[in-house]
């Protein structure tokens, strides 16, 4: 009982702190800061890209950028390693095709995964193609297409899944994507604009082939999401299946 | 209050309330649904409140990504068990 009257009183004071601030903010429609007036107004101009907010992640803040996605390539190597099991990997086909079981899949579950699956995966690619110009970009991009690859998991079996993102490719596309954001910086600096600087013609603002660097890093940090995806499903599938058959194995011989 | 401010009323309180059913419910494998209905009540949130791109990742990220992780642990979970 007491313990309920403590808990309903540190949530009582957290809510009434948040409700203060809620009830301060400045409301919808108030006019910009000086920062967001500067980036709305040069985002265009400078950059030559119609996405502001791409221009202020991959243009302007491009470093802080840098470091996200080494925050989330360090996730997924640590689940990499962390879920490091004994089972050979040359034992991963008969792994994969004991990792489901046989169910026969209705037509209609074939017929509507396909047809979303497909529709899915055009949808992530032009959002990552389009991403300086309108919302989207290589982050929001990168995970659909991570989702699409899971849905594949999800309607046909895992044999099909290891079939589409084959271990190496998967990994080096990984590692390629983060470093290329990196190697892209060293460029500018070499070239003498900056880190992260441009150094490529900027195009016209509103076609496809604008931004410069922008548009580079943008498709840098969509392979690197959607093979770190596709990398921690692999992960979490053999994590799943194989080490249960792993335990199977261990207690049918203890 | 103009009727935007209703409409972002709302549907924070909808987030809240999928919060608290996600929290109260007892098993497992439907708290991973819940955690997917209430990832698509939050892309609601994020496209109300007009920012497309958070909306985008949200989607991806919260409804299906992470609940299907969620139930692949817990299938984990339950395959240990004696």
């Amino acid at each position: 009982m007491t313990r309920h009257l403590a808990c309903l009183g540190v949530v009582g004071a957290f809510g009434t702190v948040l409700l203060i601030a809620l009830l301060r903010l400045p409301a919808f429609g108030t006019a910009l800061g000086p920062l967001a007036q500067f980036y709305v107004a040069h985002a265009v101009l400078d950059l030559h890209v119609t996405n502001v907010i791409s221009a202020i992640s991959y243009g302007y803040r491009g470093f802080d950028t840098m470091l996200e996605e080494f925050i989330f390539f360090a996730s997924i190597t640590s689940v990499s390693i962390i879920l490091r099991n004994t089972l050979e990997t040359n034992d991963e086909d008969e792994a994969a095709a004991r990792g489901r079981p046989v169910v026969e899949r209705s037509d209609a579950i074939n017929l509507v995964g396909l047809i979303w699956i497909g529709l899915t995966v055009v949808l992530a690619l032009s959002l990552i193609v389009h991403g300086q110009l309108t919302a989207g970009g290589g982050f929001q991009g990168g995970a659909i297409l991570g989702t699409a690859l899971l849905t594949v998991f999800l309607v046909t079996s895992r044999k099909t899944f290891e079939r589409i993102s084959p271990d190496v490719l998967v990994k080096v596309a990984d590692s390629a994507g983060a470093g290329s954001f990196v190697v892209l910086g060293f460029i500018g600096a070499v070239a003498g604009v900056g880190f992260l600087g441009n150094f490529l013609p900027l195009g016209e603002a509103g076609s496809l082939l604008s931004g410069g660097v922008l548009w580079l890093i943008n498709l840098a940090v969509a392979i690197e999401v959607s093979a770190g995806y596709a990398l921690l499903f692999k992960e979490y599938l053999r994590e799943v299946f194989d080490a249960e058959s792993s335990d199977e194995a261990a207690s049918a011989e203890g | 209050m103009s009727p935007h401010d209703a409409f972002v009323g709302l549907t924070l309180l909808l987030a809240a309330g999928m919060a608290t059913a996600v929290v109260l419910t007892r098993r497992m494998r439907v708290q991973a649904i819940l955690m997917s209905v209430f990832g698509l009540v939050q892309t609601l949130v994020f496209v109300v409140l007009q920012a497309p791109d958070l909306a985008l990742a949200q989607l991806a990220v919260g409804s299906a990504a992470v609940p299907i992780l969620f139930v692949l642990v817990i299938n984990r979970l339950n395959a240990r068990k004696p």
